[in-house]
């Protein structure tokens, strides 16, 4: 029998998400401040608008939603997380819509939404003549979404619920015993890459690109936003490819990377504890060295590049853009779609598979497709050997830890699920008449957080696939559990007993 | 002042190894590159 939730546990829900949209106010004051510098007032005005709503908001449910009792558990916390990622961005696309740079208010959410799960797909017009401002706006959603706007709210309400509003934002790996901390280190890390990032794209782009040091910081400031939370939104319309730049391209290159790393493996690092081996590590590593090798030997095949210097420079670029589920391109929409063959085939399973789990990078991860592999290679061992030898069910990620049988179900059914999330998007694109092959690239790439498009996400697309791709970065960046607690909480509160 | 610098020589250390990993994907890459465009 199900048991419907009482008032207080929808109380108890409001109450918390009303905190976390909270922090959007505070959020809000950076592309306020910098609207006033450069005089964009229009803007200035939607940002006001913006903190108005929020901090209303927050207010209405810090004090006129009462929580007599406080029940915060598991469940509430799925459900905050689920419904986190589906309000906030309503609430982000105010400066968005008012910009005039959408055709439809749908539009504006889908780059919300594309930019909170660090996609990078958009929908925007004339993004090259948008005020700063807003595309500041645009870029720091990517920047909240990757560093966890959840996680945000826990350094400033951790409580009962926090495990599993941190969980719910599908990371799974805690460095500290205390949430809190945790998140406090996320943070540092970001900071202090932050720091380095930004001074060093500045730099270039003050020296070598010619920007004027405004300019430059404004640029270096997006990118690492974009780079770092693997989001792949760019200030320019035809994104790296604006900059026409080695020096840029590998300064970006370091933070895919280190965005596409788990918050554990940075925490080894700066701790110096990367002996042992980590089997995330090396299944990442040879995961990209197998798609890199697939899409270089499919571009020579198909001749789209035949120099070693291009297919360096223009193929392991596109590799770990896609595989880190950043979404930055050095070639147009045109070129990408022109990949065929394995050039094809190598981008769009390196999307699929996606990053390191607790990282910013979405898709599989690389610690399933671990042990998915272990849990097979131990199964084919145990049939080989004699009859009653046992076989080590153990693996190591950060320490030594044991291959159950509910993780291995687990790691399968997520893996599943993932498959039929990329595959869902494609049919609906199928239907509207696109061929196989793109309707596949840009579900894909939706599904699993990367933002690298072929040319079907555009302002003209139908709306009802624009939903399907919303759907889809919703439902890949939190990874299924928390929307199946939403899903079995609004089952519980229809019919419930 | 003495923690945050201390915090920042860790956090070069780690751009540091992120950027080596570049350099191996730079180095296999162009190895892959110059035996594809040979042999085909």
């Amino acid at each position: 029998m199900l048991l419907r939730p009482a008032l207080d546990d929808h109380r108890s829900i409001a109450n918390d998400l009303g905190r976390i949209i909270g922090v959007l106010a505070i959020a809000a004051l950076a592309p306020l401040a910098w609207a006033i510098g450069k005089g964009e007032w229009a803007s200035a005005g939607t940002f006001v608008l913006l903190i108005g709503l929020t901090v209303a908001t927050a207010a209405f449910a810090d004090r006129i939603v009462p929580v007599r009792k406080r029940t915060v558990n598991w469940s509430h916390g799925m459900v905050v997380a689920a419904l986190t990622w589906l309000v906030v961005p309503a609430y982000s696309t105010v400066p968005l819509w008012m910009s005039g740079y959408y055709g439809r208010w749908i539009d504006s959410y889908f780059d919300a939404m594309s930019g909170l799960t660090t996609t990078g797909l958009s929908l925007v017009q004339d993004v090259d003549h948008m005020p700063e401002s807003v595309n500041l706006w645009r870029h720091m959603l990517q920047f909240l979404g990757g560093q966890g706007i959840v996680l945000a709210a826990l350094m400033f309400l951790a409580g009962s619920g926090a495990l599993s509003l941190f969980e719910g934002e599908g990371r799974e790996h805690r460095m500290f015993p205390n949430v809190r901390t945790t998140a406090r280190f996320i943070w540092m890390v970001s900071a202090a890459h932050a720091l380095i990032g930004i001074t060093i794209l500045t730099v270039d782009g003050a020296a070598g690109q010619g920007f004027g040091v405004e300019r430059a910081f404004f640029h270096a400031i997006t990118v690492f936003m974009a780079a770092f939370d693997t989001g792949g939104f760019s200030p320019m319309s035809t994104s790296i490819a604006y900059y026409d730049s080695v020096v840029f391209e590998a300064i970006v290159g370091v933070l895919m990377i280190a965005g596409a790393m788990s918050f554990g493996l940075h925490h080894a690092i700066w701790h110096r504890r990367t002996g042992g081996g980590n089997i995330e590590v090396r299944t990442i590593l040879t995961t990209l060295g197998i798609t890199v090798g697939v899409t270089v030997v499919g571009l020579v095949s198909t001749g789209f590049l035949k120099d070693p210097y291009s297919l360096v420079r223009i193929g392991l670029f596109h590799v770990l853009s896609a595989h880190s589920g950043t979404g930055f391109a050095t070639i147009s929409t045109h070129d990408l779609a022109s990949w065929s063959g394995l050039a094809f085939a190598g981008v769009a399973i390196a999307m699929a598979l996606g990053g390191m789990s607790s990282s910013t990078a979405g898709g599989v991860k690389a610690l399933r497709v671990a042990v998915a592999v272990r849990a097979m290679a131990d199964t084919v061992r145990e049939a080989l050997l004699p009859d009653g030898a046992v076989v080590g069910r153990t693996y190591r990620h950060h320490g030594t830890r044991r291959l159950t049988p509910m993780l291995t179900r687990s790691v399968f059914a997520i893996s599943l699920l993932y498959v039929a999330l990329y595959l869902s998007g494609a049919f609906v694109a199928l239907a509207y008449g696109y061929d196989l092959q793109p309707a596949l690239f840009e579900s894909i790439s939706a599904s699993a957080a990367v933002g690298l498009s072929v040319g079907i996400t555009n302002p003209t697309m139908p709306v009802l696939l624009e939903i399907v791709y919303i759907l889809q970065m919703w439902i890949g960046r939190l990874e299924f559990i928390a929307i199946a607690a939403l899903i079995g909480f609004t089952i519980s509160t229809a019919f419930g007993k | 002042m003495i923690a945050f610098v201390h915090e920042l020589r860790r956090a070069l250390r780690g751009v540091g190894i992120e950027a080596l990993v570049l350099v191996g994907a730079i180095v296999f890459t162009a190895i892959v590159a110059i035996v594809a465009t040979a042999v085909m």
